[in-house]
């Protein structure tokens, strides 16, 4: 037993000469809310962080309590470096505390950078301990750092809702840990989303070309940020833009749902506006009766009719709905097929029909995996869709 | 130095868990998914009969020489010169493993919550628990076993199952893609870990319920070690796909991806916290195993004089012997395999030998120690 | 110096040596006496004076017998009953054929018995002829009568407390356990207090061999004196250095006569109200007498209930210190936000907040233990006040601290055993320092060390932990939770009882339709 107390002493005897080594006081943290890499010249890389600043902290009503509802202040910082860390130490020493990147919520890449490669990006994320790999990644189409200025939705720290309802215009997510997956297999893509800043328009809209149809009040939003589409990268490198309309017929093939709206014009000069509420996926490679290896996609639409804008369909009829139905289908069909050969026109995988093949036939897998790029826009793509109608809402139209 | 107790069938079914399961689970996914692949689970099942060898081994010994460890019972069949190189063989195993077992959990404290208190000071905060256990004795090993694993083992089930929605079952496709060449690579890799059951044949001779209960309570820890090592491993690889071969300690990196009730997120210091939990025991026994084969060579009765000095020891050599944590996976990777596995099961298949000629006969009953 | 100052000196000198050395010779009388038989001899008889002579209360009595025989009696004026000492002595022994009318008589054999008797209250009567000594019962001492317990409280069940005297908590033992083989074995503790201390236990259930360690450790003690069981609990300890209570202490003979059953023993010291109870486990002291007196469900709810409070009471500010320290990105967005505006202006690391709360609580706890009640009041007014915003308003201590310190507080209050709180709260500042340098790690160090500690420790040969550690699954029905009385419960495996069943299976109260196998209907 008088061993066991000696070993306690000496263990605490230790552990106060020892001092911390990791501790750090929670205001001597740079708590990073955002990141944004571009290209610099020379091959350099541009890191825009945006950091909560301390002193907004301390909020003018004195207590703890109440304060959440205003969120505070944050600042951005930025520096060059010929590498990634090396711009990241240069931050270092511009700020008092330690930079913590425990709850960046969103990195911004630039398109410079994107085109050049990510490949840094995402291996520097990865290494480091302290990021979450579910971190959202997004691209811009001109700076990252001038979006992250721009638009203080990225920067608001501390708001889960607000976040989650900025998650969800991100039509396609791209968490670091799945942009790393795509780069360690060369043949499959990734969309990663695309972001602007949003421009203050007059609040006209309508369903132009069905684009802005699933982001309700976008333009109007506060956060000064929107959803434009995404791009699609191979290997780390961007490679092509999709446009909205686009990335949701990607999605279709992805086997992704998005809460949308689609106005249908049906016969009669009925206008009616349906809502998708959810939908059952089933992504397979299967052998064609000629032999031929081919990727199937089945979709199974379950929508919500949810306003007539004009005329009066006949809702209590079935085979209406059924008319209906057909009519998404062929929406749908049309969206997915968009975004098929876009992405056959370019060679880019970014519907991941390369891992499908893989994981459904091995053995053709095998045989094209190295020359995956040019197989693939050869490879035929089974789509079959299915919408229902499930509910037409509380009003009937009874004859 | 005989303890007067006697091991539970529960408490030896901890014990292998913790041996085996201890940092299989956190190093193997990992090694297992760089050979095989989306069929790595397979490569953690495979090996089994390497685990259960150095069982069967000690309960043919344990008829022929009853209440003995493997390194008496060396002795009474090869004689006081013939035991030698067996104990030099043992702690030759002994002595090059713990430190890299201490130095494995270090790095993954240091890694994951201590990345700049010095490489020393880790190693000693975790050695000190299992040298204060060890010095109580094989009996609070044992009941430590009882108590932390399954915490630890429950708290990687709660924390892991939060995962569930981020597991893509597709991942896993197809079974055997490059045929069955990398899985049996891969079990090579897993059944130097399974074999480290031959540590038992010091610890199973205190078996208090029969020598039928010990060997059930064995394998039964072994086969929840190799089913947890293999469900680890689909798991990293469903929801990591193809980077599962790539990280170190992909079950915190899973963590890392996933979050619980939303806003609780990256939890991975609470899961290597209870599971270094785990590793303390395993720790606890590797070291037990090192005092008492130098103390039985070198003939003393009571080890507990040893742990002191040779904690120390244990904690210098974990870190001088590998300059860094690269160095210490691409020694477990390559390495370890055939050193491990080799004293692991050579050296009880040598005493066992040496039972066989020197025909000691099966005797029936147990009999006590002398 | 004159001679005369001198000689004065001397004498002074003289004085004090002559004092030393009567005190020297009554003791070394009385050392000499104390195992000599008595006899008849005159000169022998007025020794048992002598002896008593220190005692300026003491009072002789002279009963003129027929002819030139006096019996005589001494006995202590301040611890006799002035009523039984006329009635039941003087006017009973004056009568042609004496009777004393007193509860008992009792013969003494030397004078070490003859004297301690006088000193215990009784009366001893010299009778002149036979030459022996009787000590009759005339105590009339000051004692308390059995109240509510202070500490251990219940809601539902018993509300009775032993009291400092030993033969009345014998009694309130004796009145709820009726069994012929439940034995008060008599020992005495300490050299100058003599105390009456009482080991018990059921004959044939208590293992012997736990009995005669329990015996052979309450002889080992030694000490001067022993004024609560307290003092000899120290010396009772398997491991006198841990700092967990190896004995349990409790003012309710309903919890003794329970561990009794059980197979464990007590022991009972005059002069104390607190019995001791052995062998135990942790969870004897996680356990409250409520938790059996209520609805079982209701117990085990309390019980998981308690050891969440536990752990709170352990780890919580280390948790706390830890994760702010070490761990922010454990912490969700939003919560660390509002953690770091708290520290805004507080200059302190975490660790050192929580300890300056830590420490005016227990300064608080302290002084309003040593307070009469009326102050007590201004106390907790003016230590609220301090606690709840001064120290935030000063900047020394932000909110969350204060927060989880109070939590912590009150959790500690819920562990129902006061010496296992007292551990709890020691060990809690350990883990505080651990968990400042190392974070999470330390504190896992910690604890494991605590743990290590716990499984190894033993009570009178009974496992810590056990049924936990080694586990024993039958046991856990009454460690984590609280079986129902009907349920088949085995007393405590490791204790060894000489009869293991408490209850015996098959005794699920049903309706009497439910158990057709009898195949009786209670219809015609």
């Amino acid at each position: 037993m008088k061993t066991g107390f000696r070993l306690v002493a000496a263990l605490c005897a230790g552990l106060i000469l020892a001092g911390c080594w990791d501790g750090i006081v929670l205001t001597g943290l740079e708590l990073v809310t955002a990141a944004a890499f571009d290209a610099a010249p020379a091959g350099a890389m541009r890191v825009t962080l945006s950091i909560v600043l301390p002193a907004s902290l301390q909020s003018p009503t004195g207590g703890g309590t109440g304060a959440s509802t205003n969120s505070p202040a944050t600042a951005t910082v930025s520096a060059e470096g010929g590498t990634l860390e090396e711009a990241v130490s240069a931050l270092a020493l511009q700020l008092p505390g330690h930079i913590f990147w425990g709850h960046t919520r969103v990195i911004l890449i630039g398109a410079g950078l994107a085109t050049r490669g990510i490949a840094p990006v995402v291996d520097f994320l990865m290494r480091s301990r302290a990021t979450r790999l579910s971190t959202d990644m997004v691209v811009t189409r001109g700076l990252a750092a001038s979006v992250l200025t721009a638009s203080p939705a990225y920067r608001t720290p501390g708001s889960d809702a607000l976040f989650d309802a900025l998650r969800r215009r991100f039509v396609a997510r791209a968490p670091v840990y799945e942009v790393a997956q795509s780069l360690v297999t060369p043949t499959s893509g990734i969309l990663i989303p695309e972001v602007e800043v949003s421009q203050p328009s007059p609040p006209a809209g309508g369903p132009s070309g069905g684009g802005g149809s699933g982001t309700t009040g976008s333009s109007t939003t506060p956060t000064g940020f929107a959803v434009a589409g995404a791009g699609a990268f191979q290997g780390g490198r961007l490679r092509d833009w999709l446009t909205q309309s686009q990335v949701r017929g990607a999605l279709w093939l992805l086997g992704r749902t998005l809460e949308s709206v689609v106005r249908l014009d049906a016969p009669n000069g009925v206008v009616v506006s349906v809502k998708l509420t959810g939908a059952r996926f089933n992504r397979d490679a299967i052998r064609l009766p000629g032999g031929e290896a081919a990727i199937q996609v089945q979709v199974d639409a379950q929508d919500a009719l949810t306003q007539v804008d004009a005329g009066s369909p006949p809702l209590g009829s079935a085979k209406y709905l059924l008319l209906l139905s057909h009519l998404l289908d062929t929406r749908i069909r049309q969206q997915a097929d968009a975004a098929l050969s876009l992405a056959r026109t370019d060679g880019v995988d970014f519907l991941g029909f390369g891992r499908l093949m893989a994981e459904y036939q091995p053995v053709f897998w095998q045989r094209v995996h190295t020359d995956w790029p040019a197989t693939f826009p050869e490879v035929p793509v089974v789509l079959q869709v299915r919408s229902h109608v499930r509910t037409t809402g509380n009003l009937v139209n009874l004859p | 130095m005989r303890e007067d107790w006697g091991l539970t069938p529960y408490q030896t079914a901890m014990l292998t868990l913790a041996l085996v399961g201890g940092t299989s689970v956190i190093v193997l996914p990992s090694i297992l998914a760089a050979y095989a692949g989306q069929t790595a689970w397979l490569s953690a099942l495979l090996p089994l009969p390497a685990g259960l060898l150095p069982l069967l081994i000690w309960r043919d010994l344990d008829r022929r020489l009853p209440g003995l460890t493997l390194l008496e019972q060396a002795r009474a069949v090869l004689g006081p010169a013939g035991s030698i190189p067996v104990g030099a063989g043992l702690i030759a195993l002994f002595a090059s493993v713990c430190p890299a077992i201490l130095r494995q959990f270090a790095d993954l404290i240091s890694a994951e919550a201590l990345p700049r208190t010095p490489e020393i000071v880790v190693l000693g905060l975790m050695m000190v628990v299992p040298l204060y256990g060890v010095r109580q004795g094989p009996e609070v090993v044992a009941r430590l076993a009882e108590i932390l694993v399954p915490l630890a083992v429950g708290a990687l089930v709660i924390l892991g199952s939060a995962g569930l929605k981020d597991v893509v079952f597709n991942h896993l496709r197809p079974f055997m893609a490059q045929g069955p060449g990398p899985v049996l690579q891969g079990s090579l890799e897993a059944a130097a870990w399974y074999a480290e059951t031959a540590l038992l044949t010091l610890l199973l001779p205190f078996h208090g319920y029969g020598r039928r209960l010990a060997i059930t309570g064995a394998v039964a820890g072994l086969l929840i070690a190799a089913g947890l090592t293999a469900v680890t491993t689909a798991w990293t690889v469903a929801v990591l796909g193809p980077l599962a071969g790539r990280v170190t300690f992909p079950i915190f990196q899973v963590t890392r991806v996933t979050s619980v009730a939303k806003f609780l997120t990256h939890l991975d210091s609470m899961l290597v916290v209870a599971w270094v939990a785990a590793g303390f025991v395993k720790t606890a026994v590797w070291f037990y195993a090192l005092c008492t084969a130098v103390a039985a060579t070198v003939g003393l009765r009571d080890y507990r004089p040893l742990t002191v000095p040779l904690a120390g020891l244990v904690v210098v050599g974990a870190m001088t012997w590998w300059a860094s944590s690269a160095q210490l996976t691409g020694w477990v990777f390559h390495d370890w395999v055939f050193w491990g596995l080799s004293l692991e099961l050579g050296i009880p298949a040598a005493v066992w030998i040496g039972a066989l000629v020197r025909a000691k006969a099966p005797r029936a009953g147990r009999v006590t120690a002398p | 110096m004159t001679s005369r100052q001198a000689l004065e000196q001397a004498v002074d000198i003289l004085l004090v040596d002559l004092q030393q050395m009567a005190a020297l010779e009554t003791s070394l009388l009385w050392l000499l006496c104390e195992n000599l038989p008595l006899s008849a001899s005159p000169a022998r008889l007025d020794l048992l004076r002598t002896l008593l002579e220190p005692n300026s209360d003491l009072g002789e009595l002279r009963l003129p017998r027929t002819g030139a025989e006096v019996w005589r009696a001494y006995y202590l004026e301040s611890m006799t009953d002035a009523q039984t000492l006329n009635e039941g002595l003087v006017a009973a022994l004056s009568a042609e054929r004496p009777v004393a009318a007193v509860a008992s008589t009792r013969p003494a054999a030397t004078y070490g018995q003859a004297v301690r008797g006088v000193l215990d209250g009784q009366v001893a009567l010299l009778t002149h002829g036979s030459g022996g000594v009787l000590l009759l019962e005339a105590r009339d001492m000051p004692k308390r009568k059995p109240t509510h317990p202070v500490l251990e409280t219940v809601v539902r069940g018993p509300h009775e407390a032993f009291v400092e005297d030993l033969t009345t908590n014998v009694s309130l033992l004796r009145r709820r356990l009726k069994d012929p083989r439940l034995t008060f074995e008599a020992h005495t503790v300490g050299r100058l207090t003599q105390t009456d201390v009482r080991l018990c236990y059921i004959q044939g259930l208590t293992n012997t061999r736990v009995v005669a360690e329990a015996r052979r450790r309450l002889r080992a003690v030694s000490t001067d004196m022993v004024l609560d069981s307290a003092y000899i609990e120290e010396s009772l300890m398997d491991d006198p250095y841990s700092i967990f209570p190896q004995l349990d202490f409790t003012e309710r003979p309903d919890i003794v006569t329970a561990g009794l059953c059980e197979g464990r023993f007590a022991i009972l010291v005059d002069g104390s109200n607190a019995a001791l109870v052995a062998p135990v486990t942790f969870w004897s002291f996680m356990q409250a007498a409520d938790d059996y007196y209520q609805f079982f469900y209701a117990g085990t709810f309390l019980r998981l209930l308690r050891l969440a409070f536990a752990l709170i009471a352990l780890l919580m500010p280390a948790f706390y210190i830890a994760v702010t320290t070490f761990h922010q990105q454990m912490i969700p967005t939003a919560l660390l936000l509002t953690l770091m505006r708290a520290h805004v202006g507080v200059p302190l690391p975490a660790v050192v907040e929580a300890f300056i709360m830590e420490i005016s609580l227990e300064i608080l706890r302290e002084a309003a233990l040593h307070l009469p009640d009326k102050l007590g009041t201004g106390l907790s007014v003016v230590g609220g006040l301090i606690i709840g915003q001064a120290v935030v308003a000063a900047g020394l201590v932000t909110w969350p601290v204060v927060a989880i310190v109070a939590i912590t507080a009150i959790a500690n209050f819920a562990i129902p055993r006061w010496g296992l709180a007292l551990a709890v709260r020691l060990l809690r500042f350990s883990e505080m320092v651990a968990a400042a340098v190392f974070g999470l790690p330390g504190m896992l160090v910690a604890t494991a060390m605590i743990m290590i500690h716990m499984v190894s420790l033993r009570s009178f040969g009974l496992p810590y932990l056990s049924p936990l550690a080694p586990m024993d699954i039958p046991g856990l029905g009454d460690a984590f939770v609280r079986s129902p009385h009907w349920s088949p419960r085995p007393r405590p495996r490791l204790l060894e009882p000489l009869w293991r069943m408490r209850t015996r299976p098959g005794h699920r109260p049903q309706p009497p339709a439910a158990s057709g196998t009898r195949g009786r209907d209670p219809s015609p």
